[in-house]
């Protein structure tokens, strides 16, 4: 979606539908928090038992976080790396955690990397060359299966779209 | 310019008073520290990199770039500072304001104002890895 926003609006579109994602989900965790609404809560606390998590953190963190670091994309690496970096991160990204989470597999797996190889390589099929897809899949995905402290929402998008402005 | 000293004077003031009284020293600190940071950010970027801004060529028009909008980068993080707390939302919709005057007035457009956004959240978020995890308790 992000990828098709960029392509088919300007930069206004892209920066506006952006920082419309951050401050609806920041508002959205305050209101889920804060203001009661029973549904709203009872999906927020299923959520984090969903996840595991012990304590509630900002729902759709990467969401924000891919978000973020998409702009700085952008901006600095411009628009077509910006849209090869958001479809690397929505399709390899994505299958990766739905495959890993199939093999029940706590940390990254080969299994994970193999299908965000696969998975953005076909997206970035509609994009650029194959010769381009298959080094930028390659590459990122090393980038996602070395990333251990920071969120991979971070720098799976960074890291996709430099290696794309390197590539030219 | 004595009134807008005055008058940022006083709009200090009462925000320091209310979070005072609703218990928020610790985060009133933490926010004027993210301020600091998000002030020395915008100072490091807008030395590094050049964008006009919309307003150039105005007598009122600042000098310097408006590649990334200082007001909404700092009051964001500030705002951040409070996050886990009843008051984010008061916050943070100071901050969207402070964002809406930059394009409103010509000083910024949209694209600088959502960099500073984003790069906001970055900063919180590395600030939050960077002393040891997220900030969970407020």
């Amino acid at each position: 979606m992000v990828a098709y926003i960029i392509w088919r609006h300007g930069e206004n579109g892209f920066y506006w539908s952006q920082s419309l994602v951050i401050i609806s989900i920041l508002a959205y965790n305050w209101i889920g928090k804060n203001v009661g609404f029973r549904m709203m809560r009872r999906a927020f606390e299923s959520i984090n038992t969903v996840l595991e998590r012990k304590e509630i953190r900002i729902n759709g963190e990467a969401a924000i976080l891919f978000s973020s670091s998409i702009m700085l994309v952008y901006w600095l690496l411009g628009r077509e790396n910006a849209m090869i970096a958001s479809i690397v991160w929505a399709l390899g990204d994505g299958m990766c955690s739905i495959v890993g989470g199939y093999f029940k597999r706590k940390e990254k797996s080969i299994e994970g990397v193999a299908s965000f190889i696969i998975f953005s390589f076909i997206g970035l099929l509609f994009v650029i060359s194959p010769e381009k897809a298959a080094i930028i899949a390659i590459l990122s995905a090393l980038v996602e299966y070395f990333t251990k402290r920071m969120d991979d929402n971070i720098t799976v998008p960074i890291g996709a779209g430099m290696i794309a402005r390197l590539l030219g | 310019m004595m009134a807008e000293i005055v008058s940022f004077l006083i709009f200090a003031f009462g925000l320091v008073l209310f979070t005072m009284s609703i218990g928020a020293g610790r985060n009133l600190l933490k926010g004027i520290l993210f301020m600091s940071i998000g002030a020395a950010i915008t100072i490091f970027i807008k030395l590094i990199f050049f964008d006009d801004r919309p307003c150039s060529g105005d007598i009122l028009c600042p000098l310097d770039s408006g590649v990334v909008s200082g007001h909404t980068l700092t009051s964001m993080m500030f705002a951040m500072a409070f996050y886990n707390r009843k008051e984010f939302i008061i916050f943070l919709g100071l901050s969207l304001l402070v964002a809406y005057s930059r394009i409103y007035f010509g000083f910024h457009d949209i694209a600088q104002v959502a960099r500073s956004l984003g790069i906001a959240v970055l900063a919180y978020y590395a600030l939050g890895v960077l002393t040891g995890g997220t900030d969970k308790k407020g």
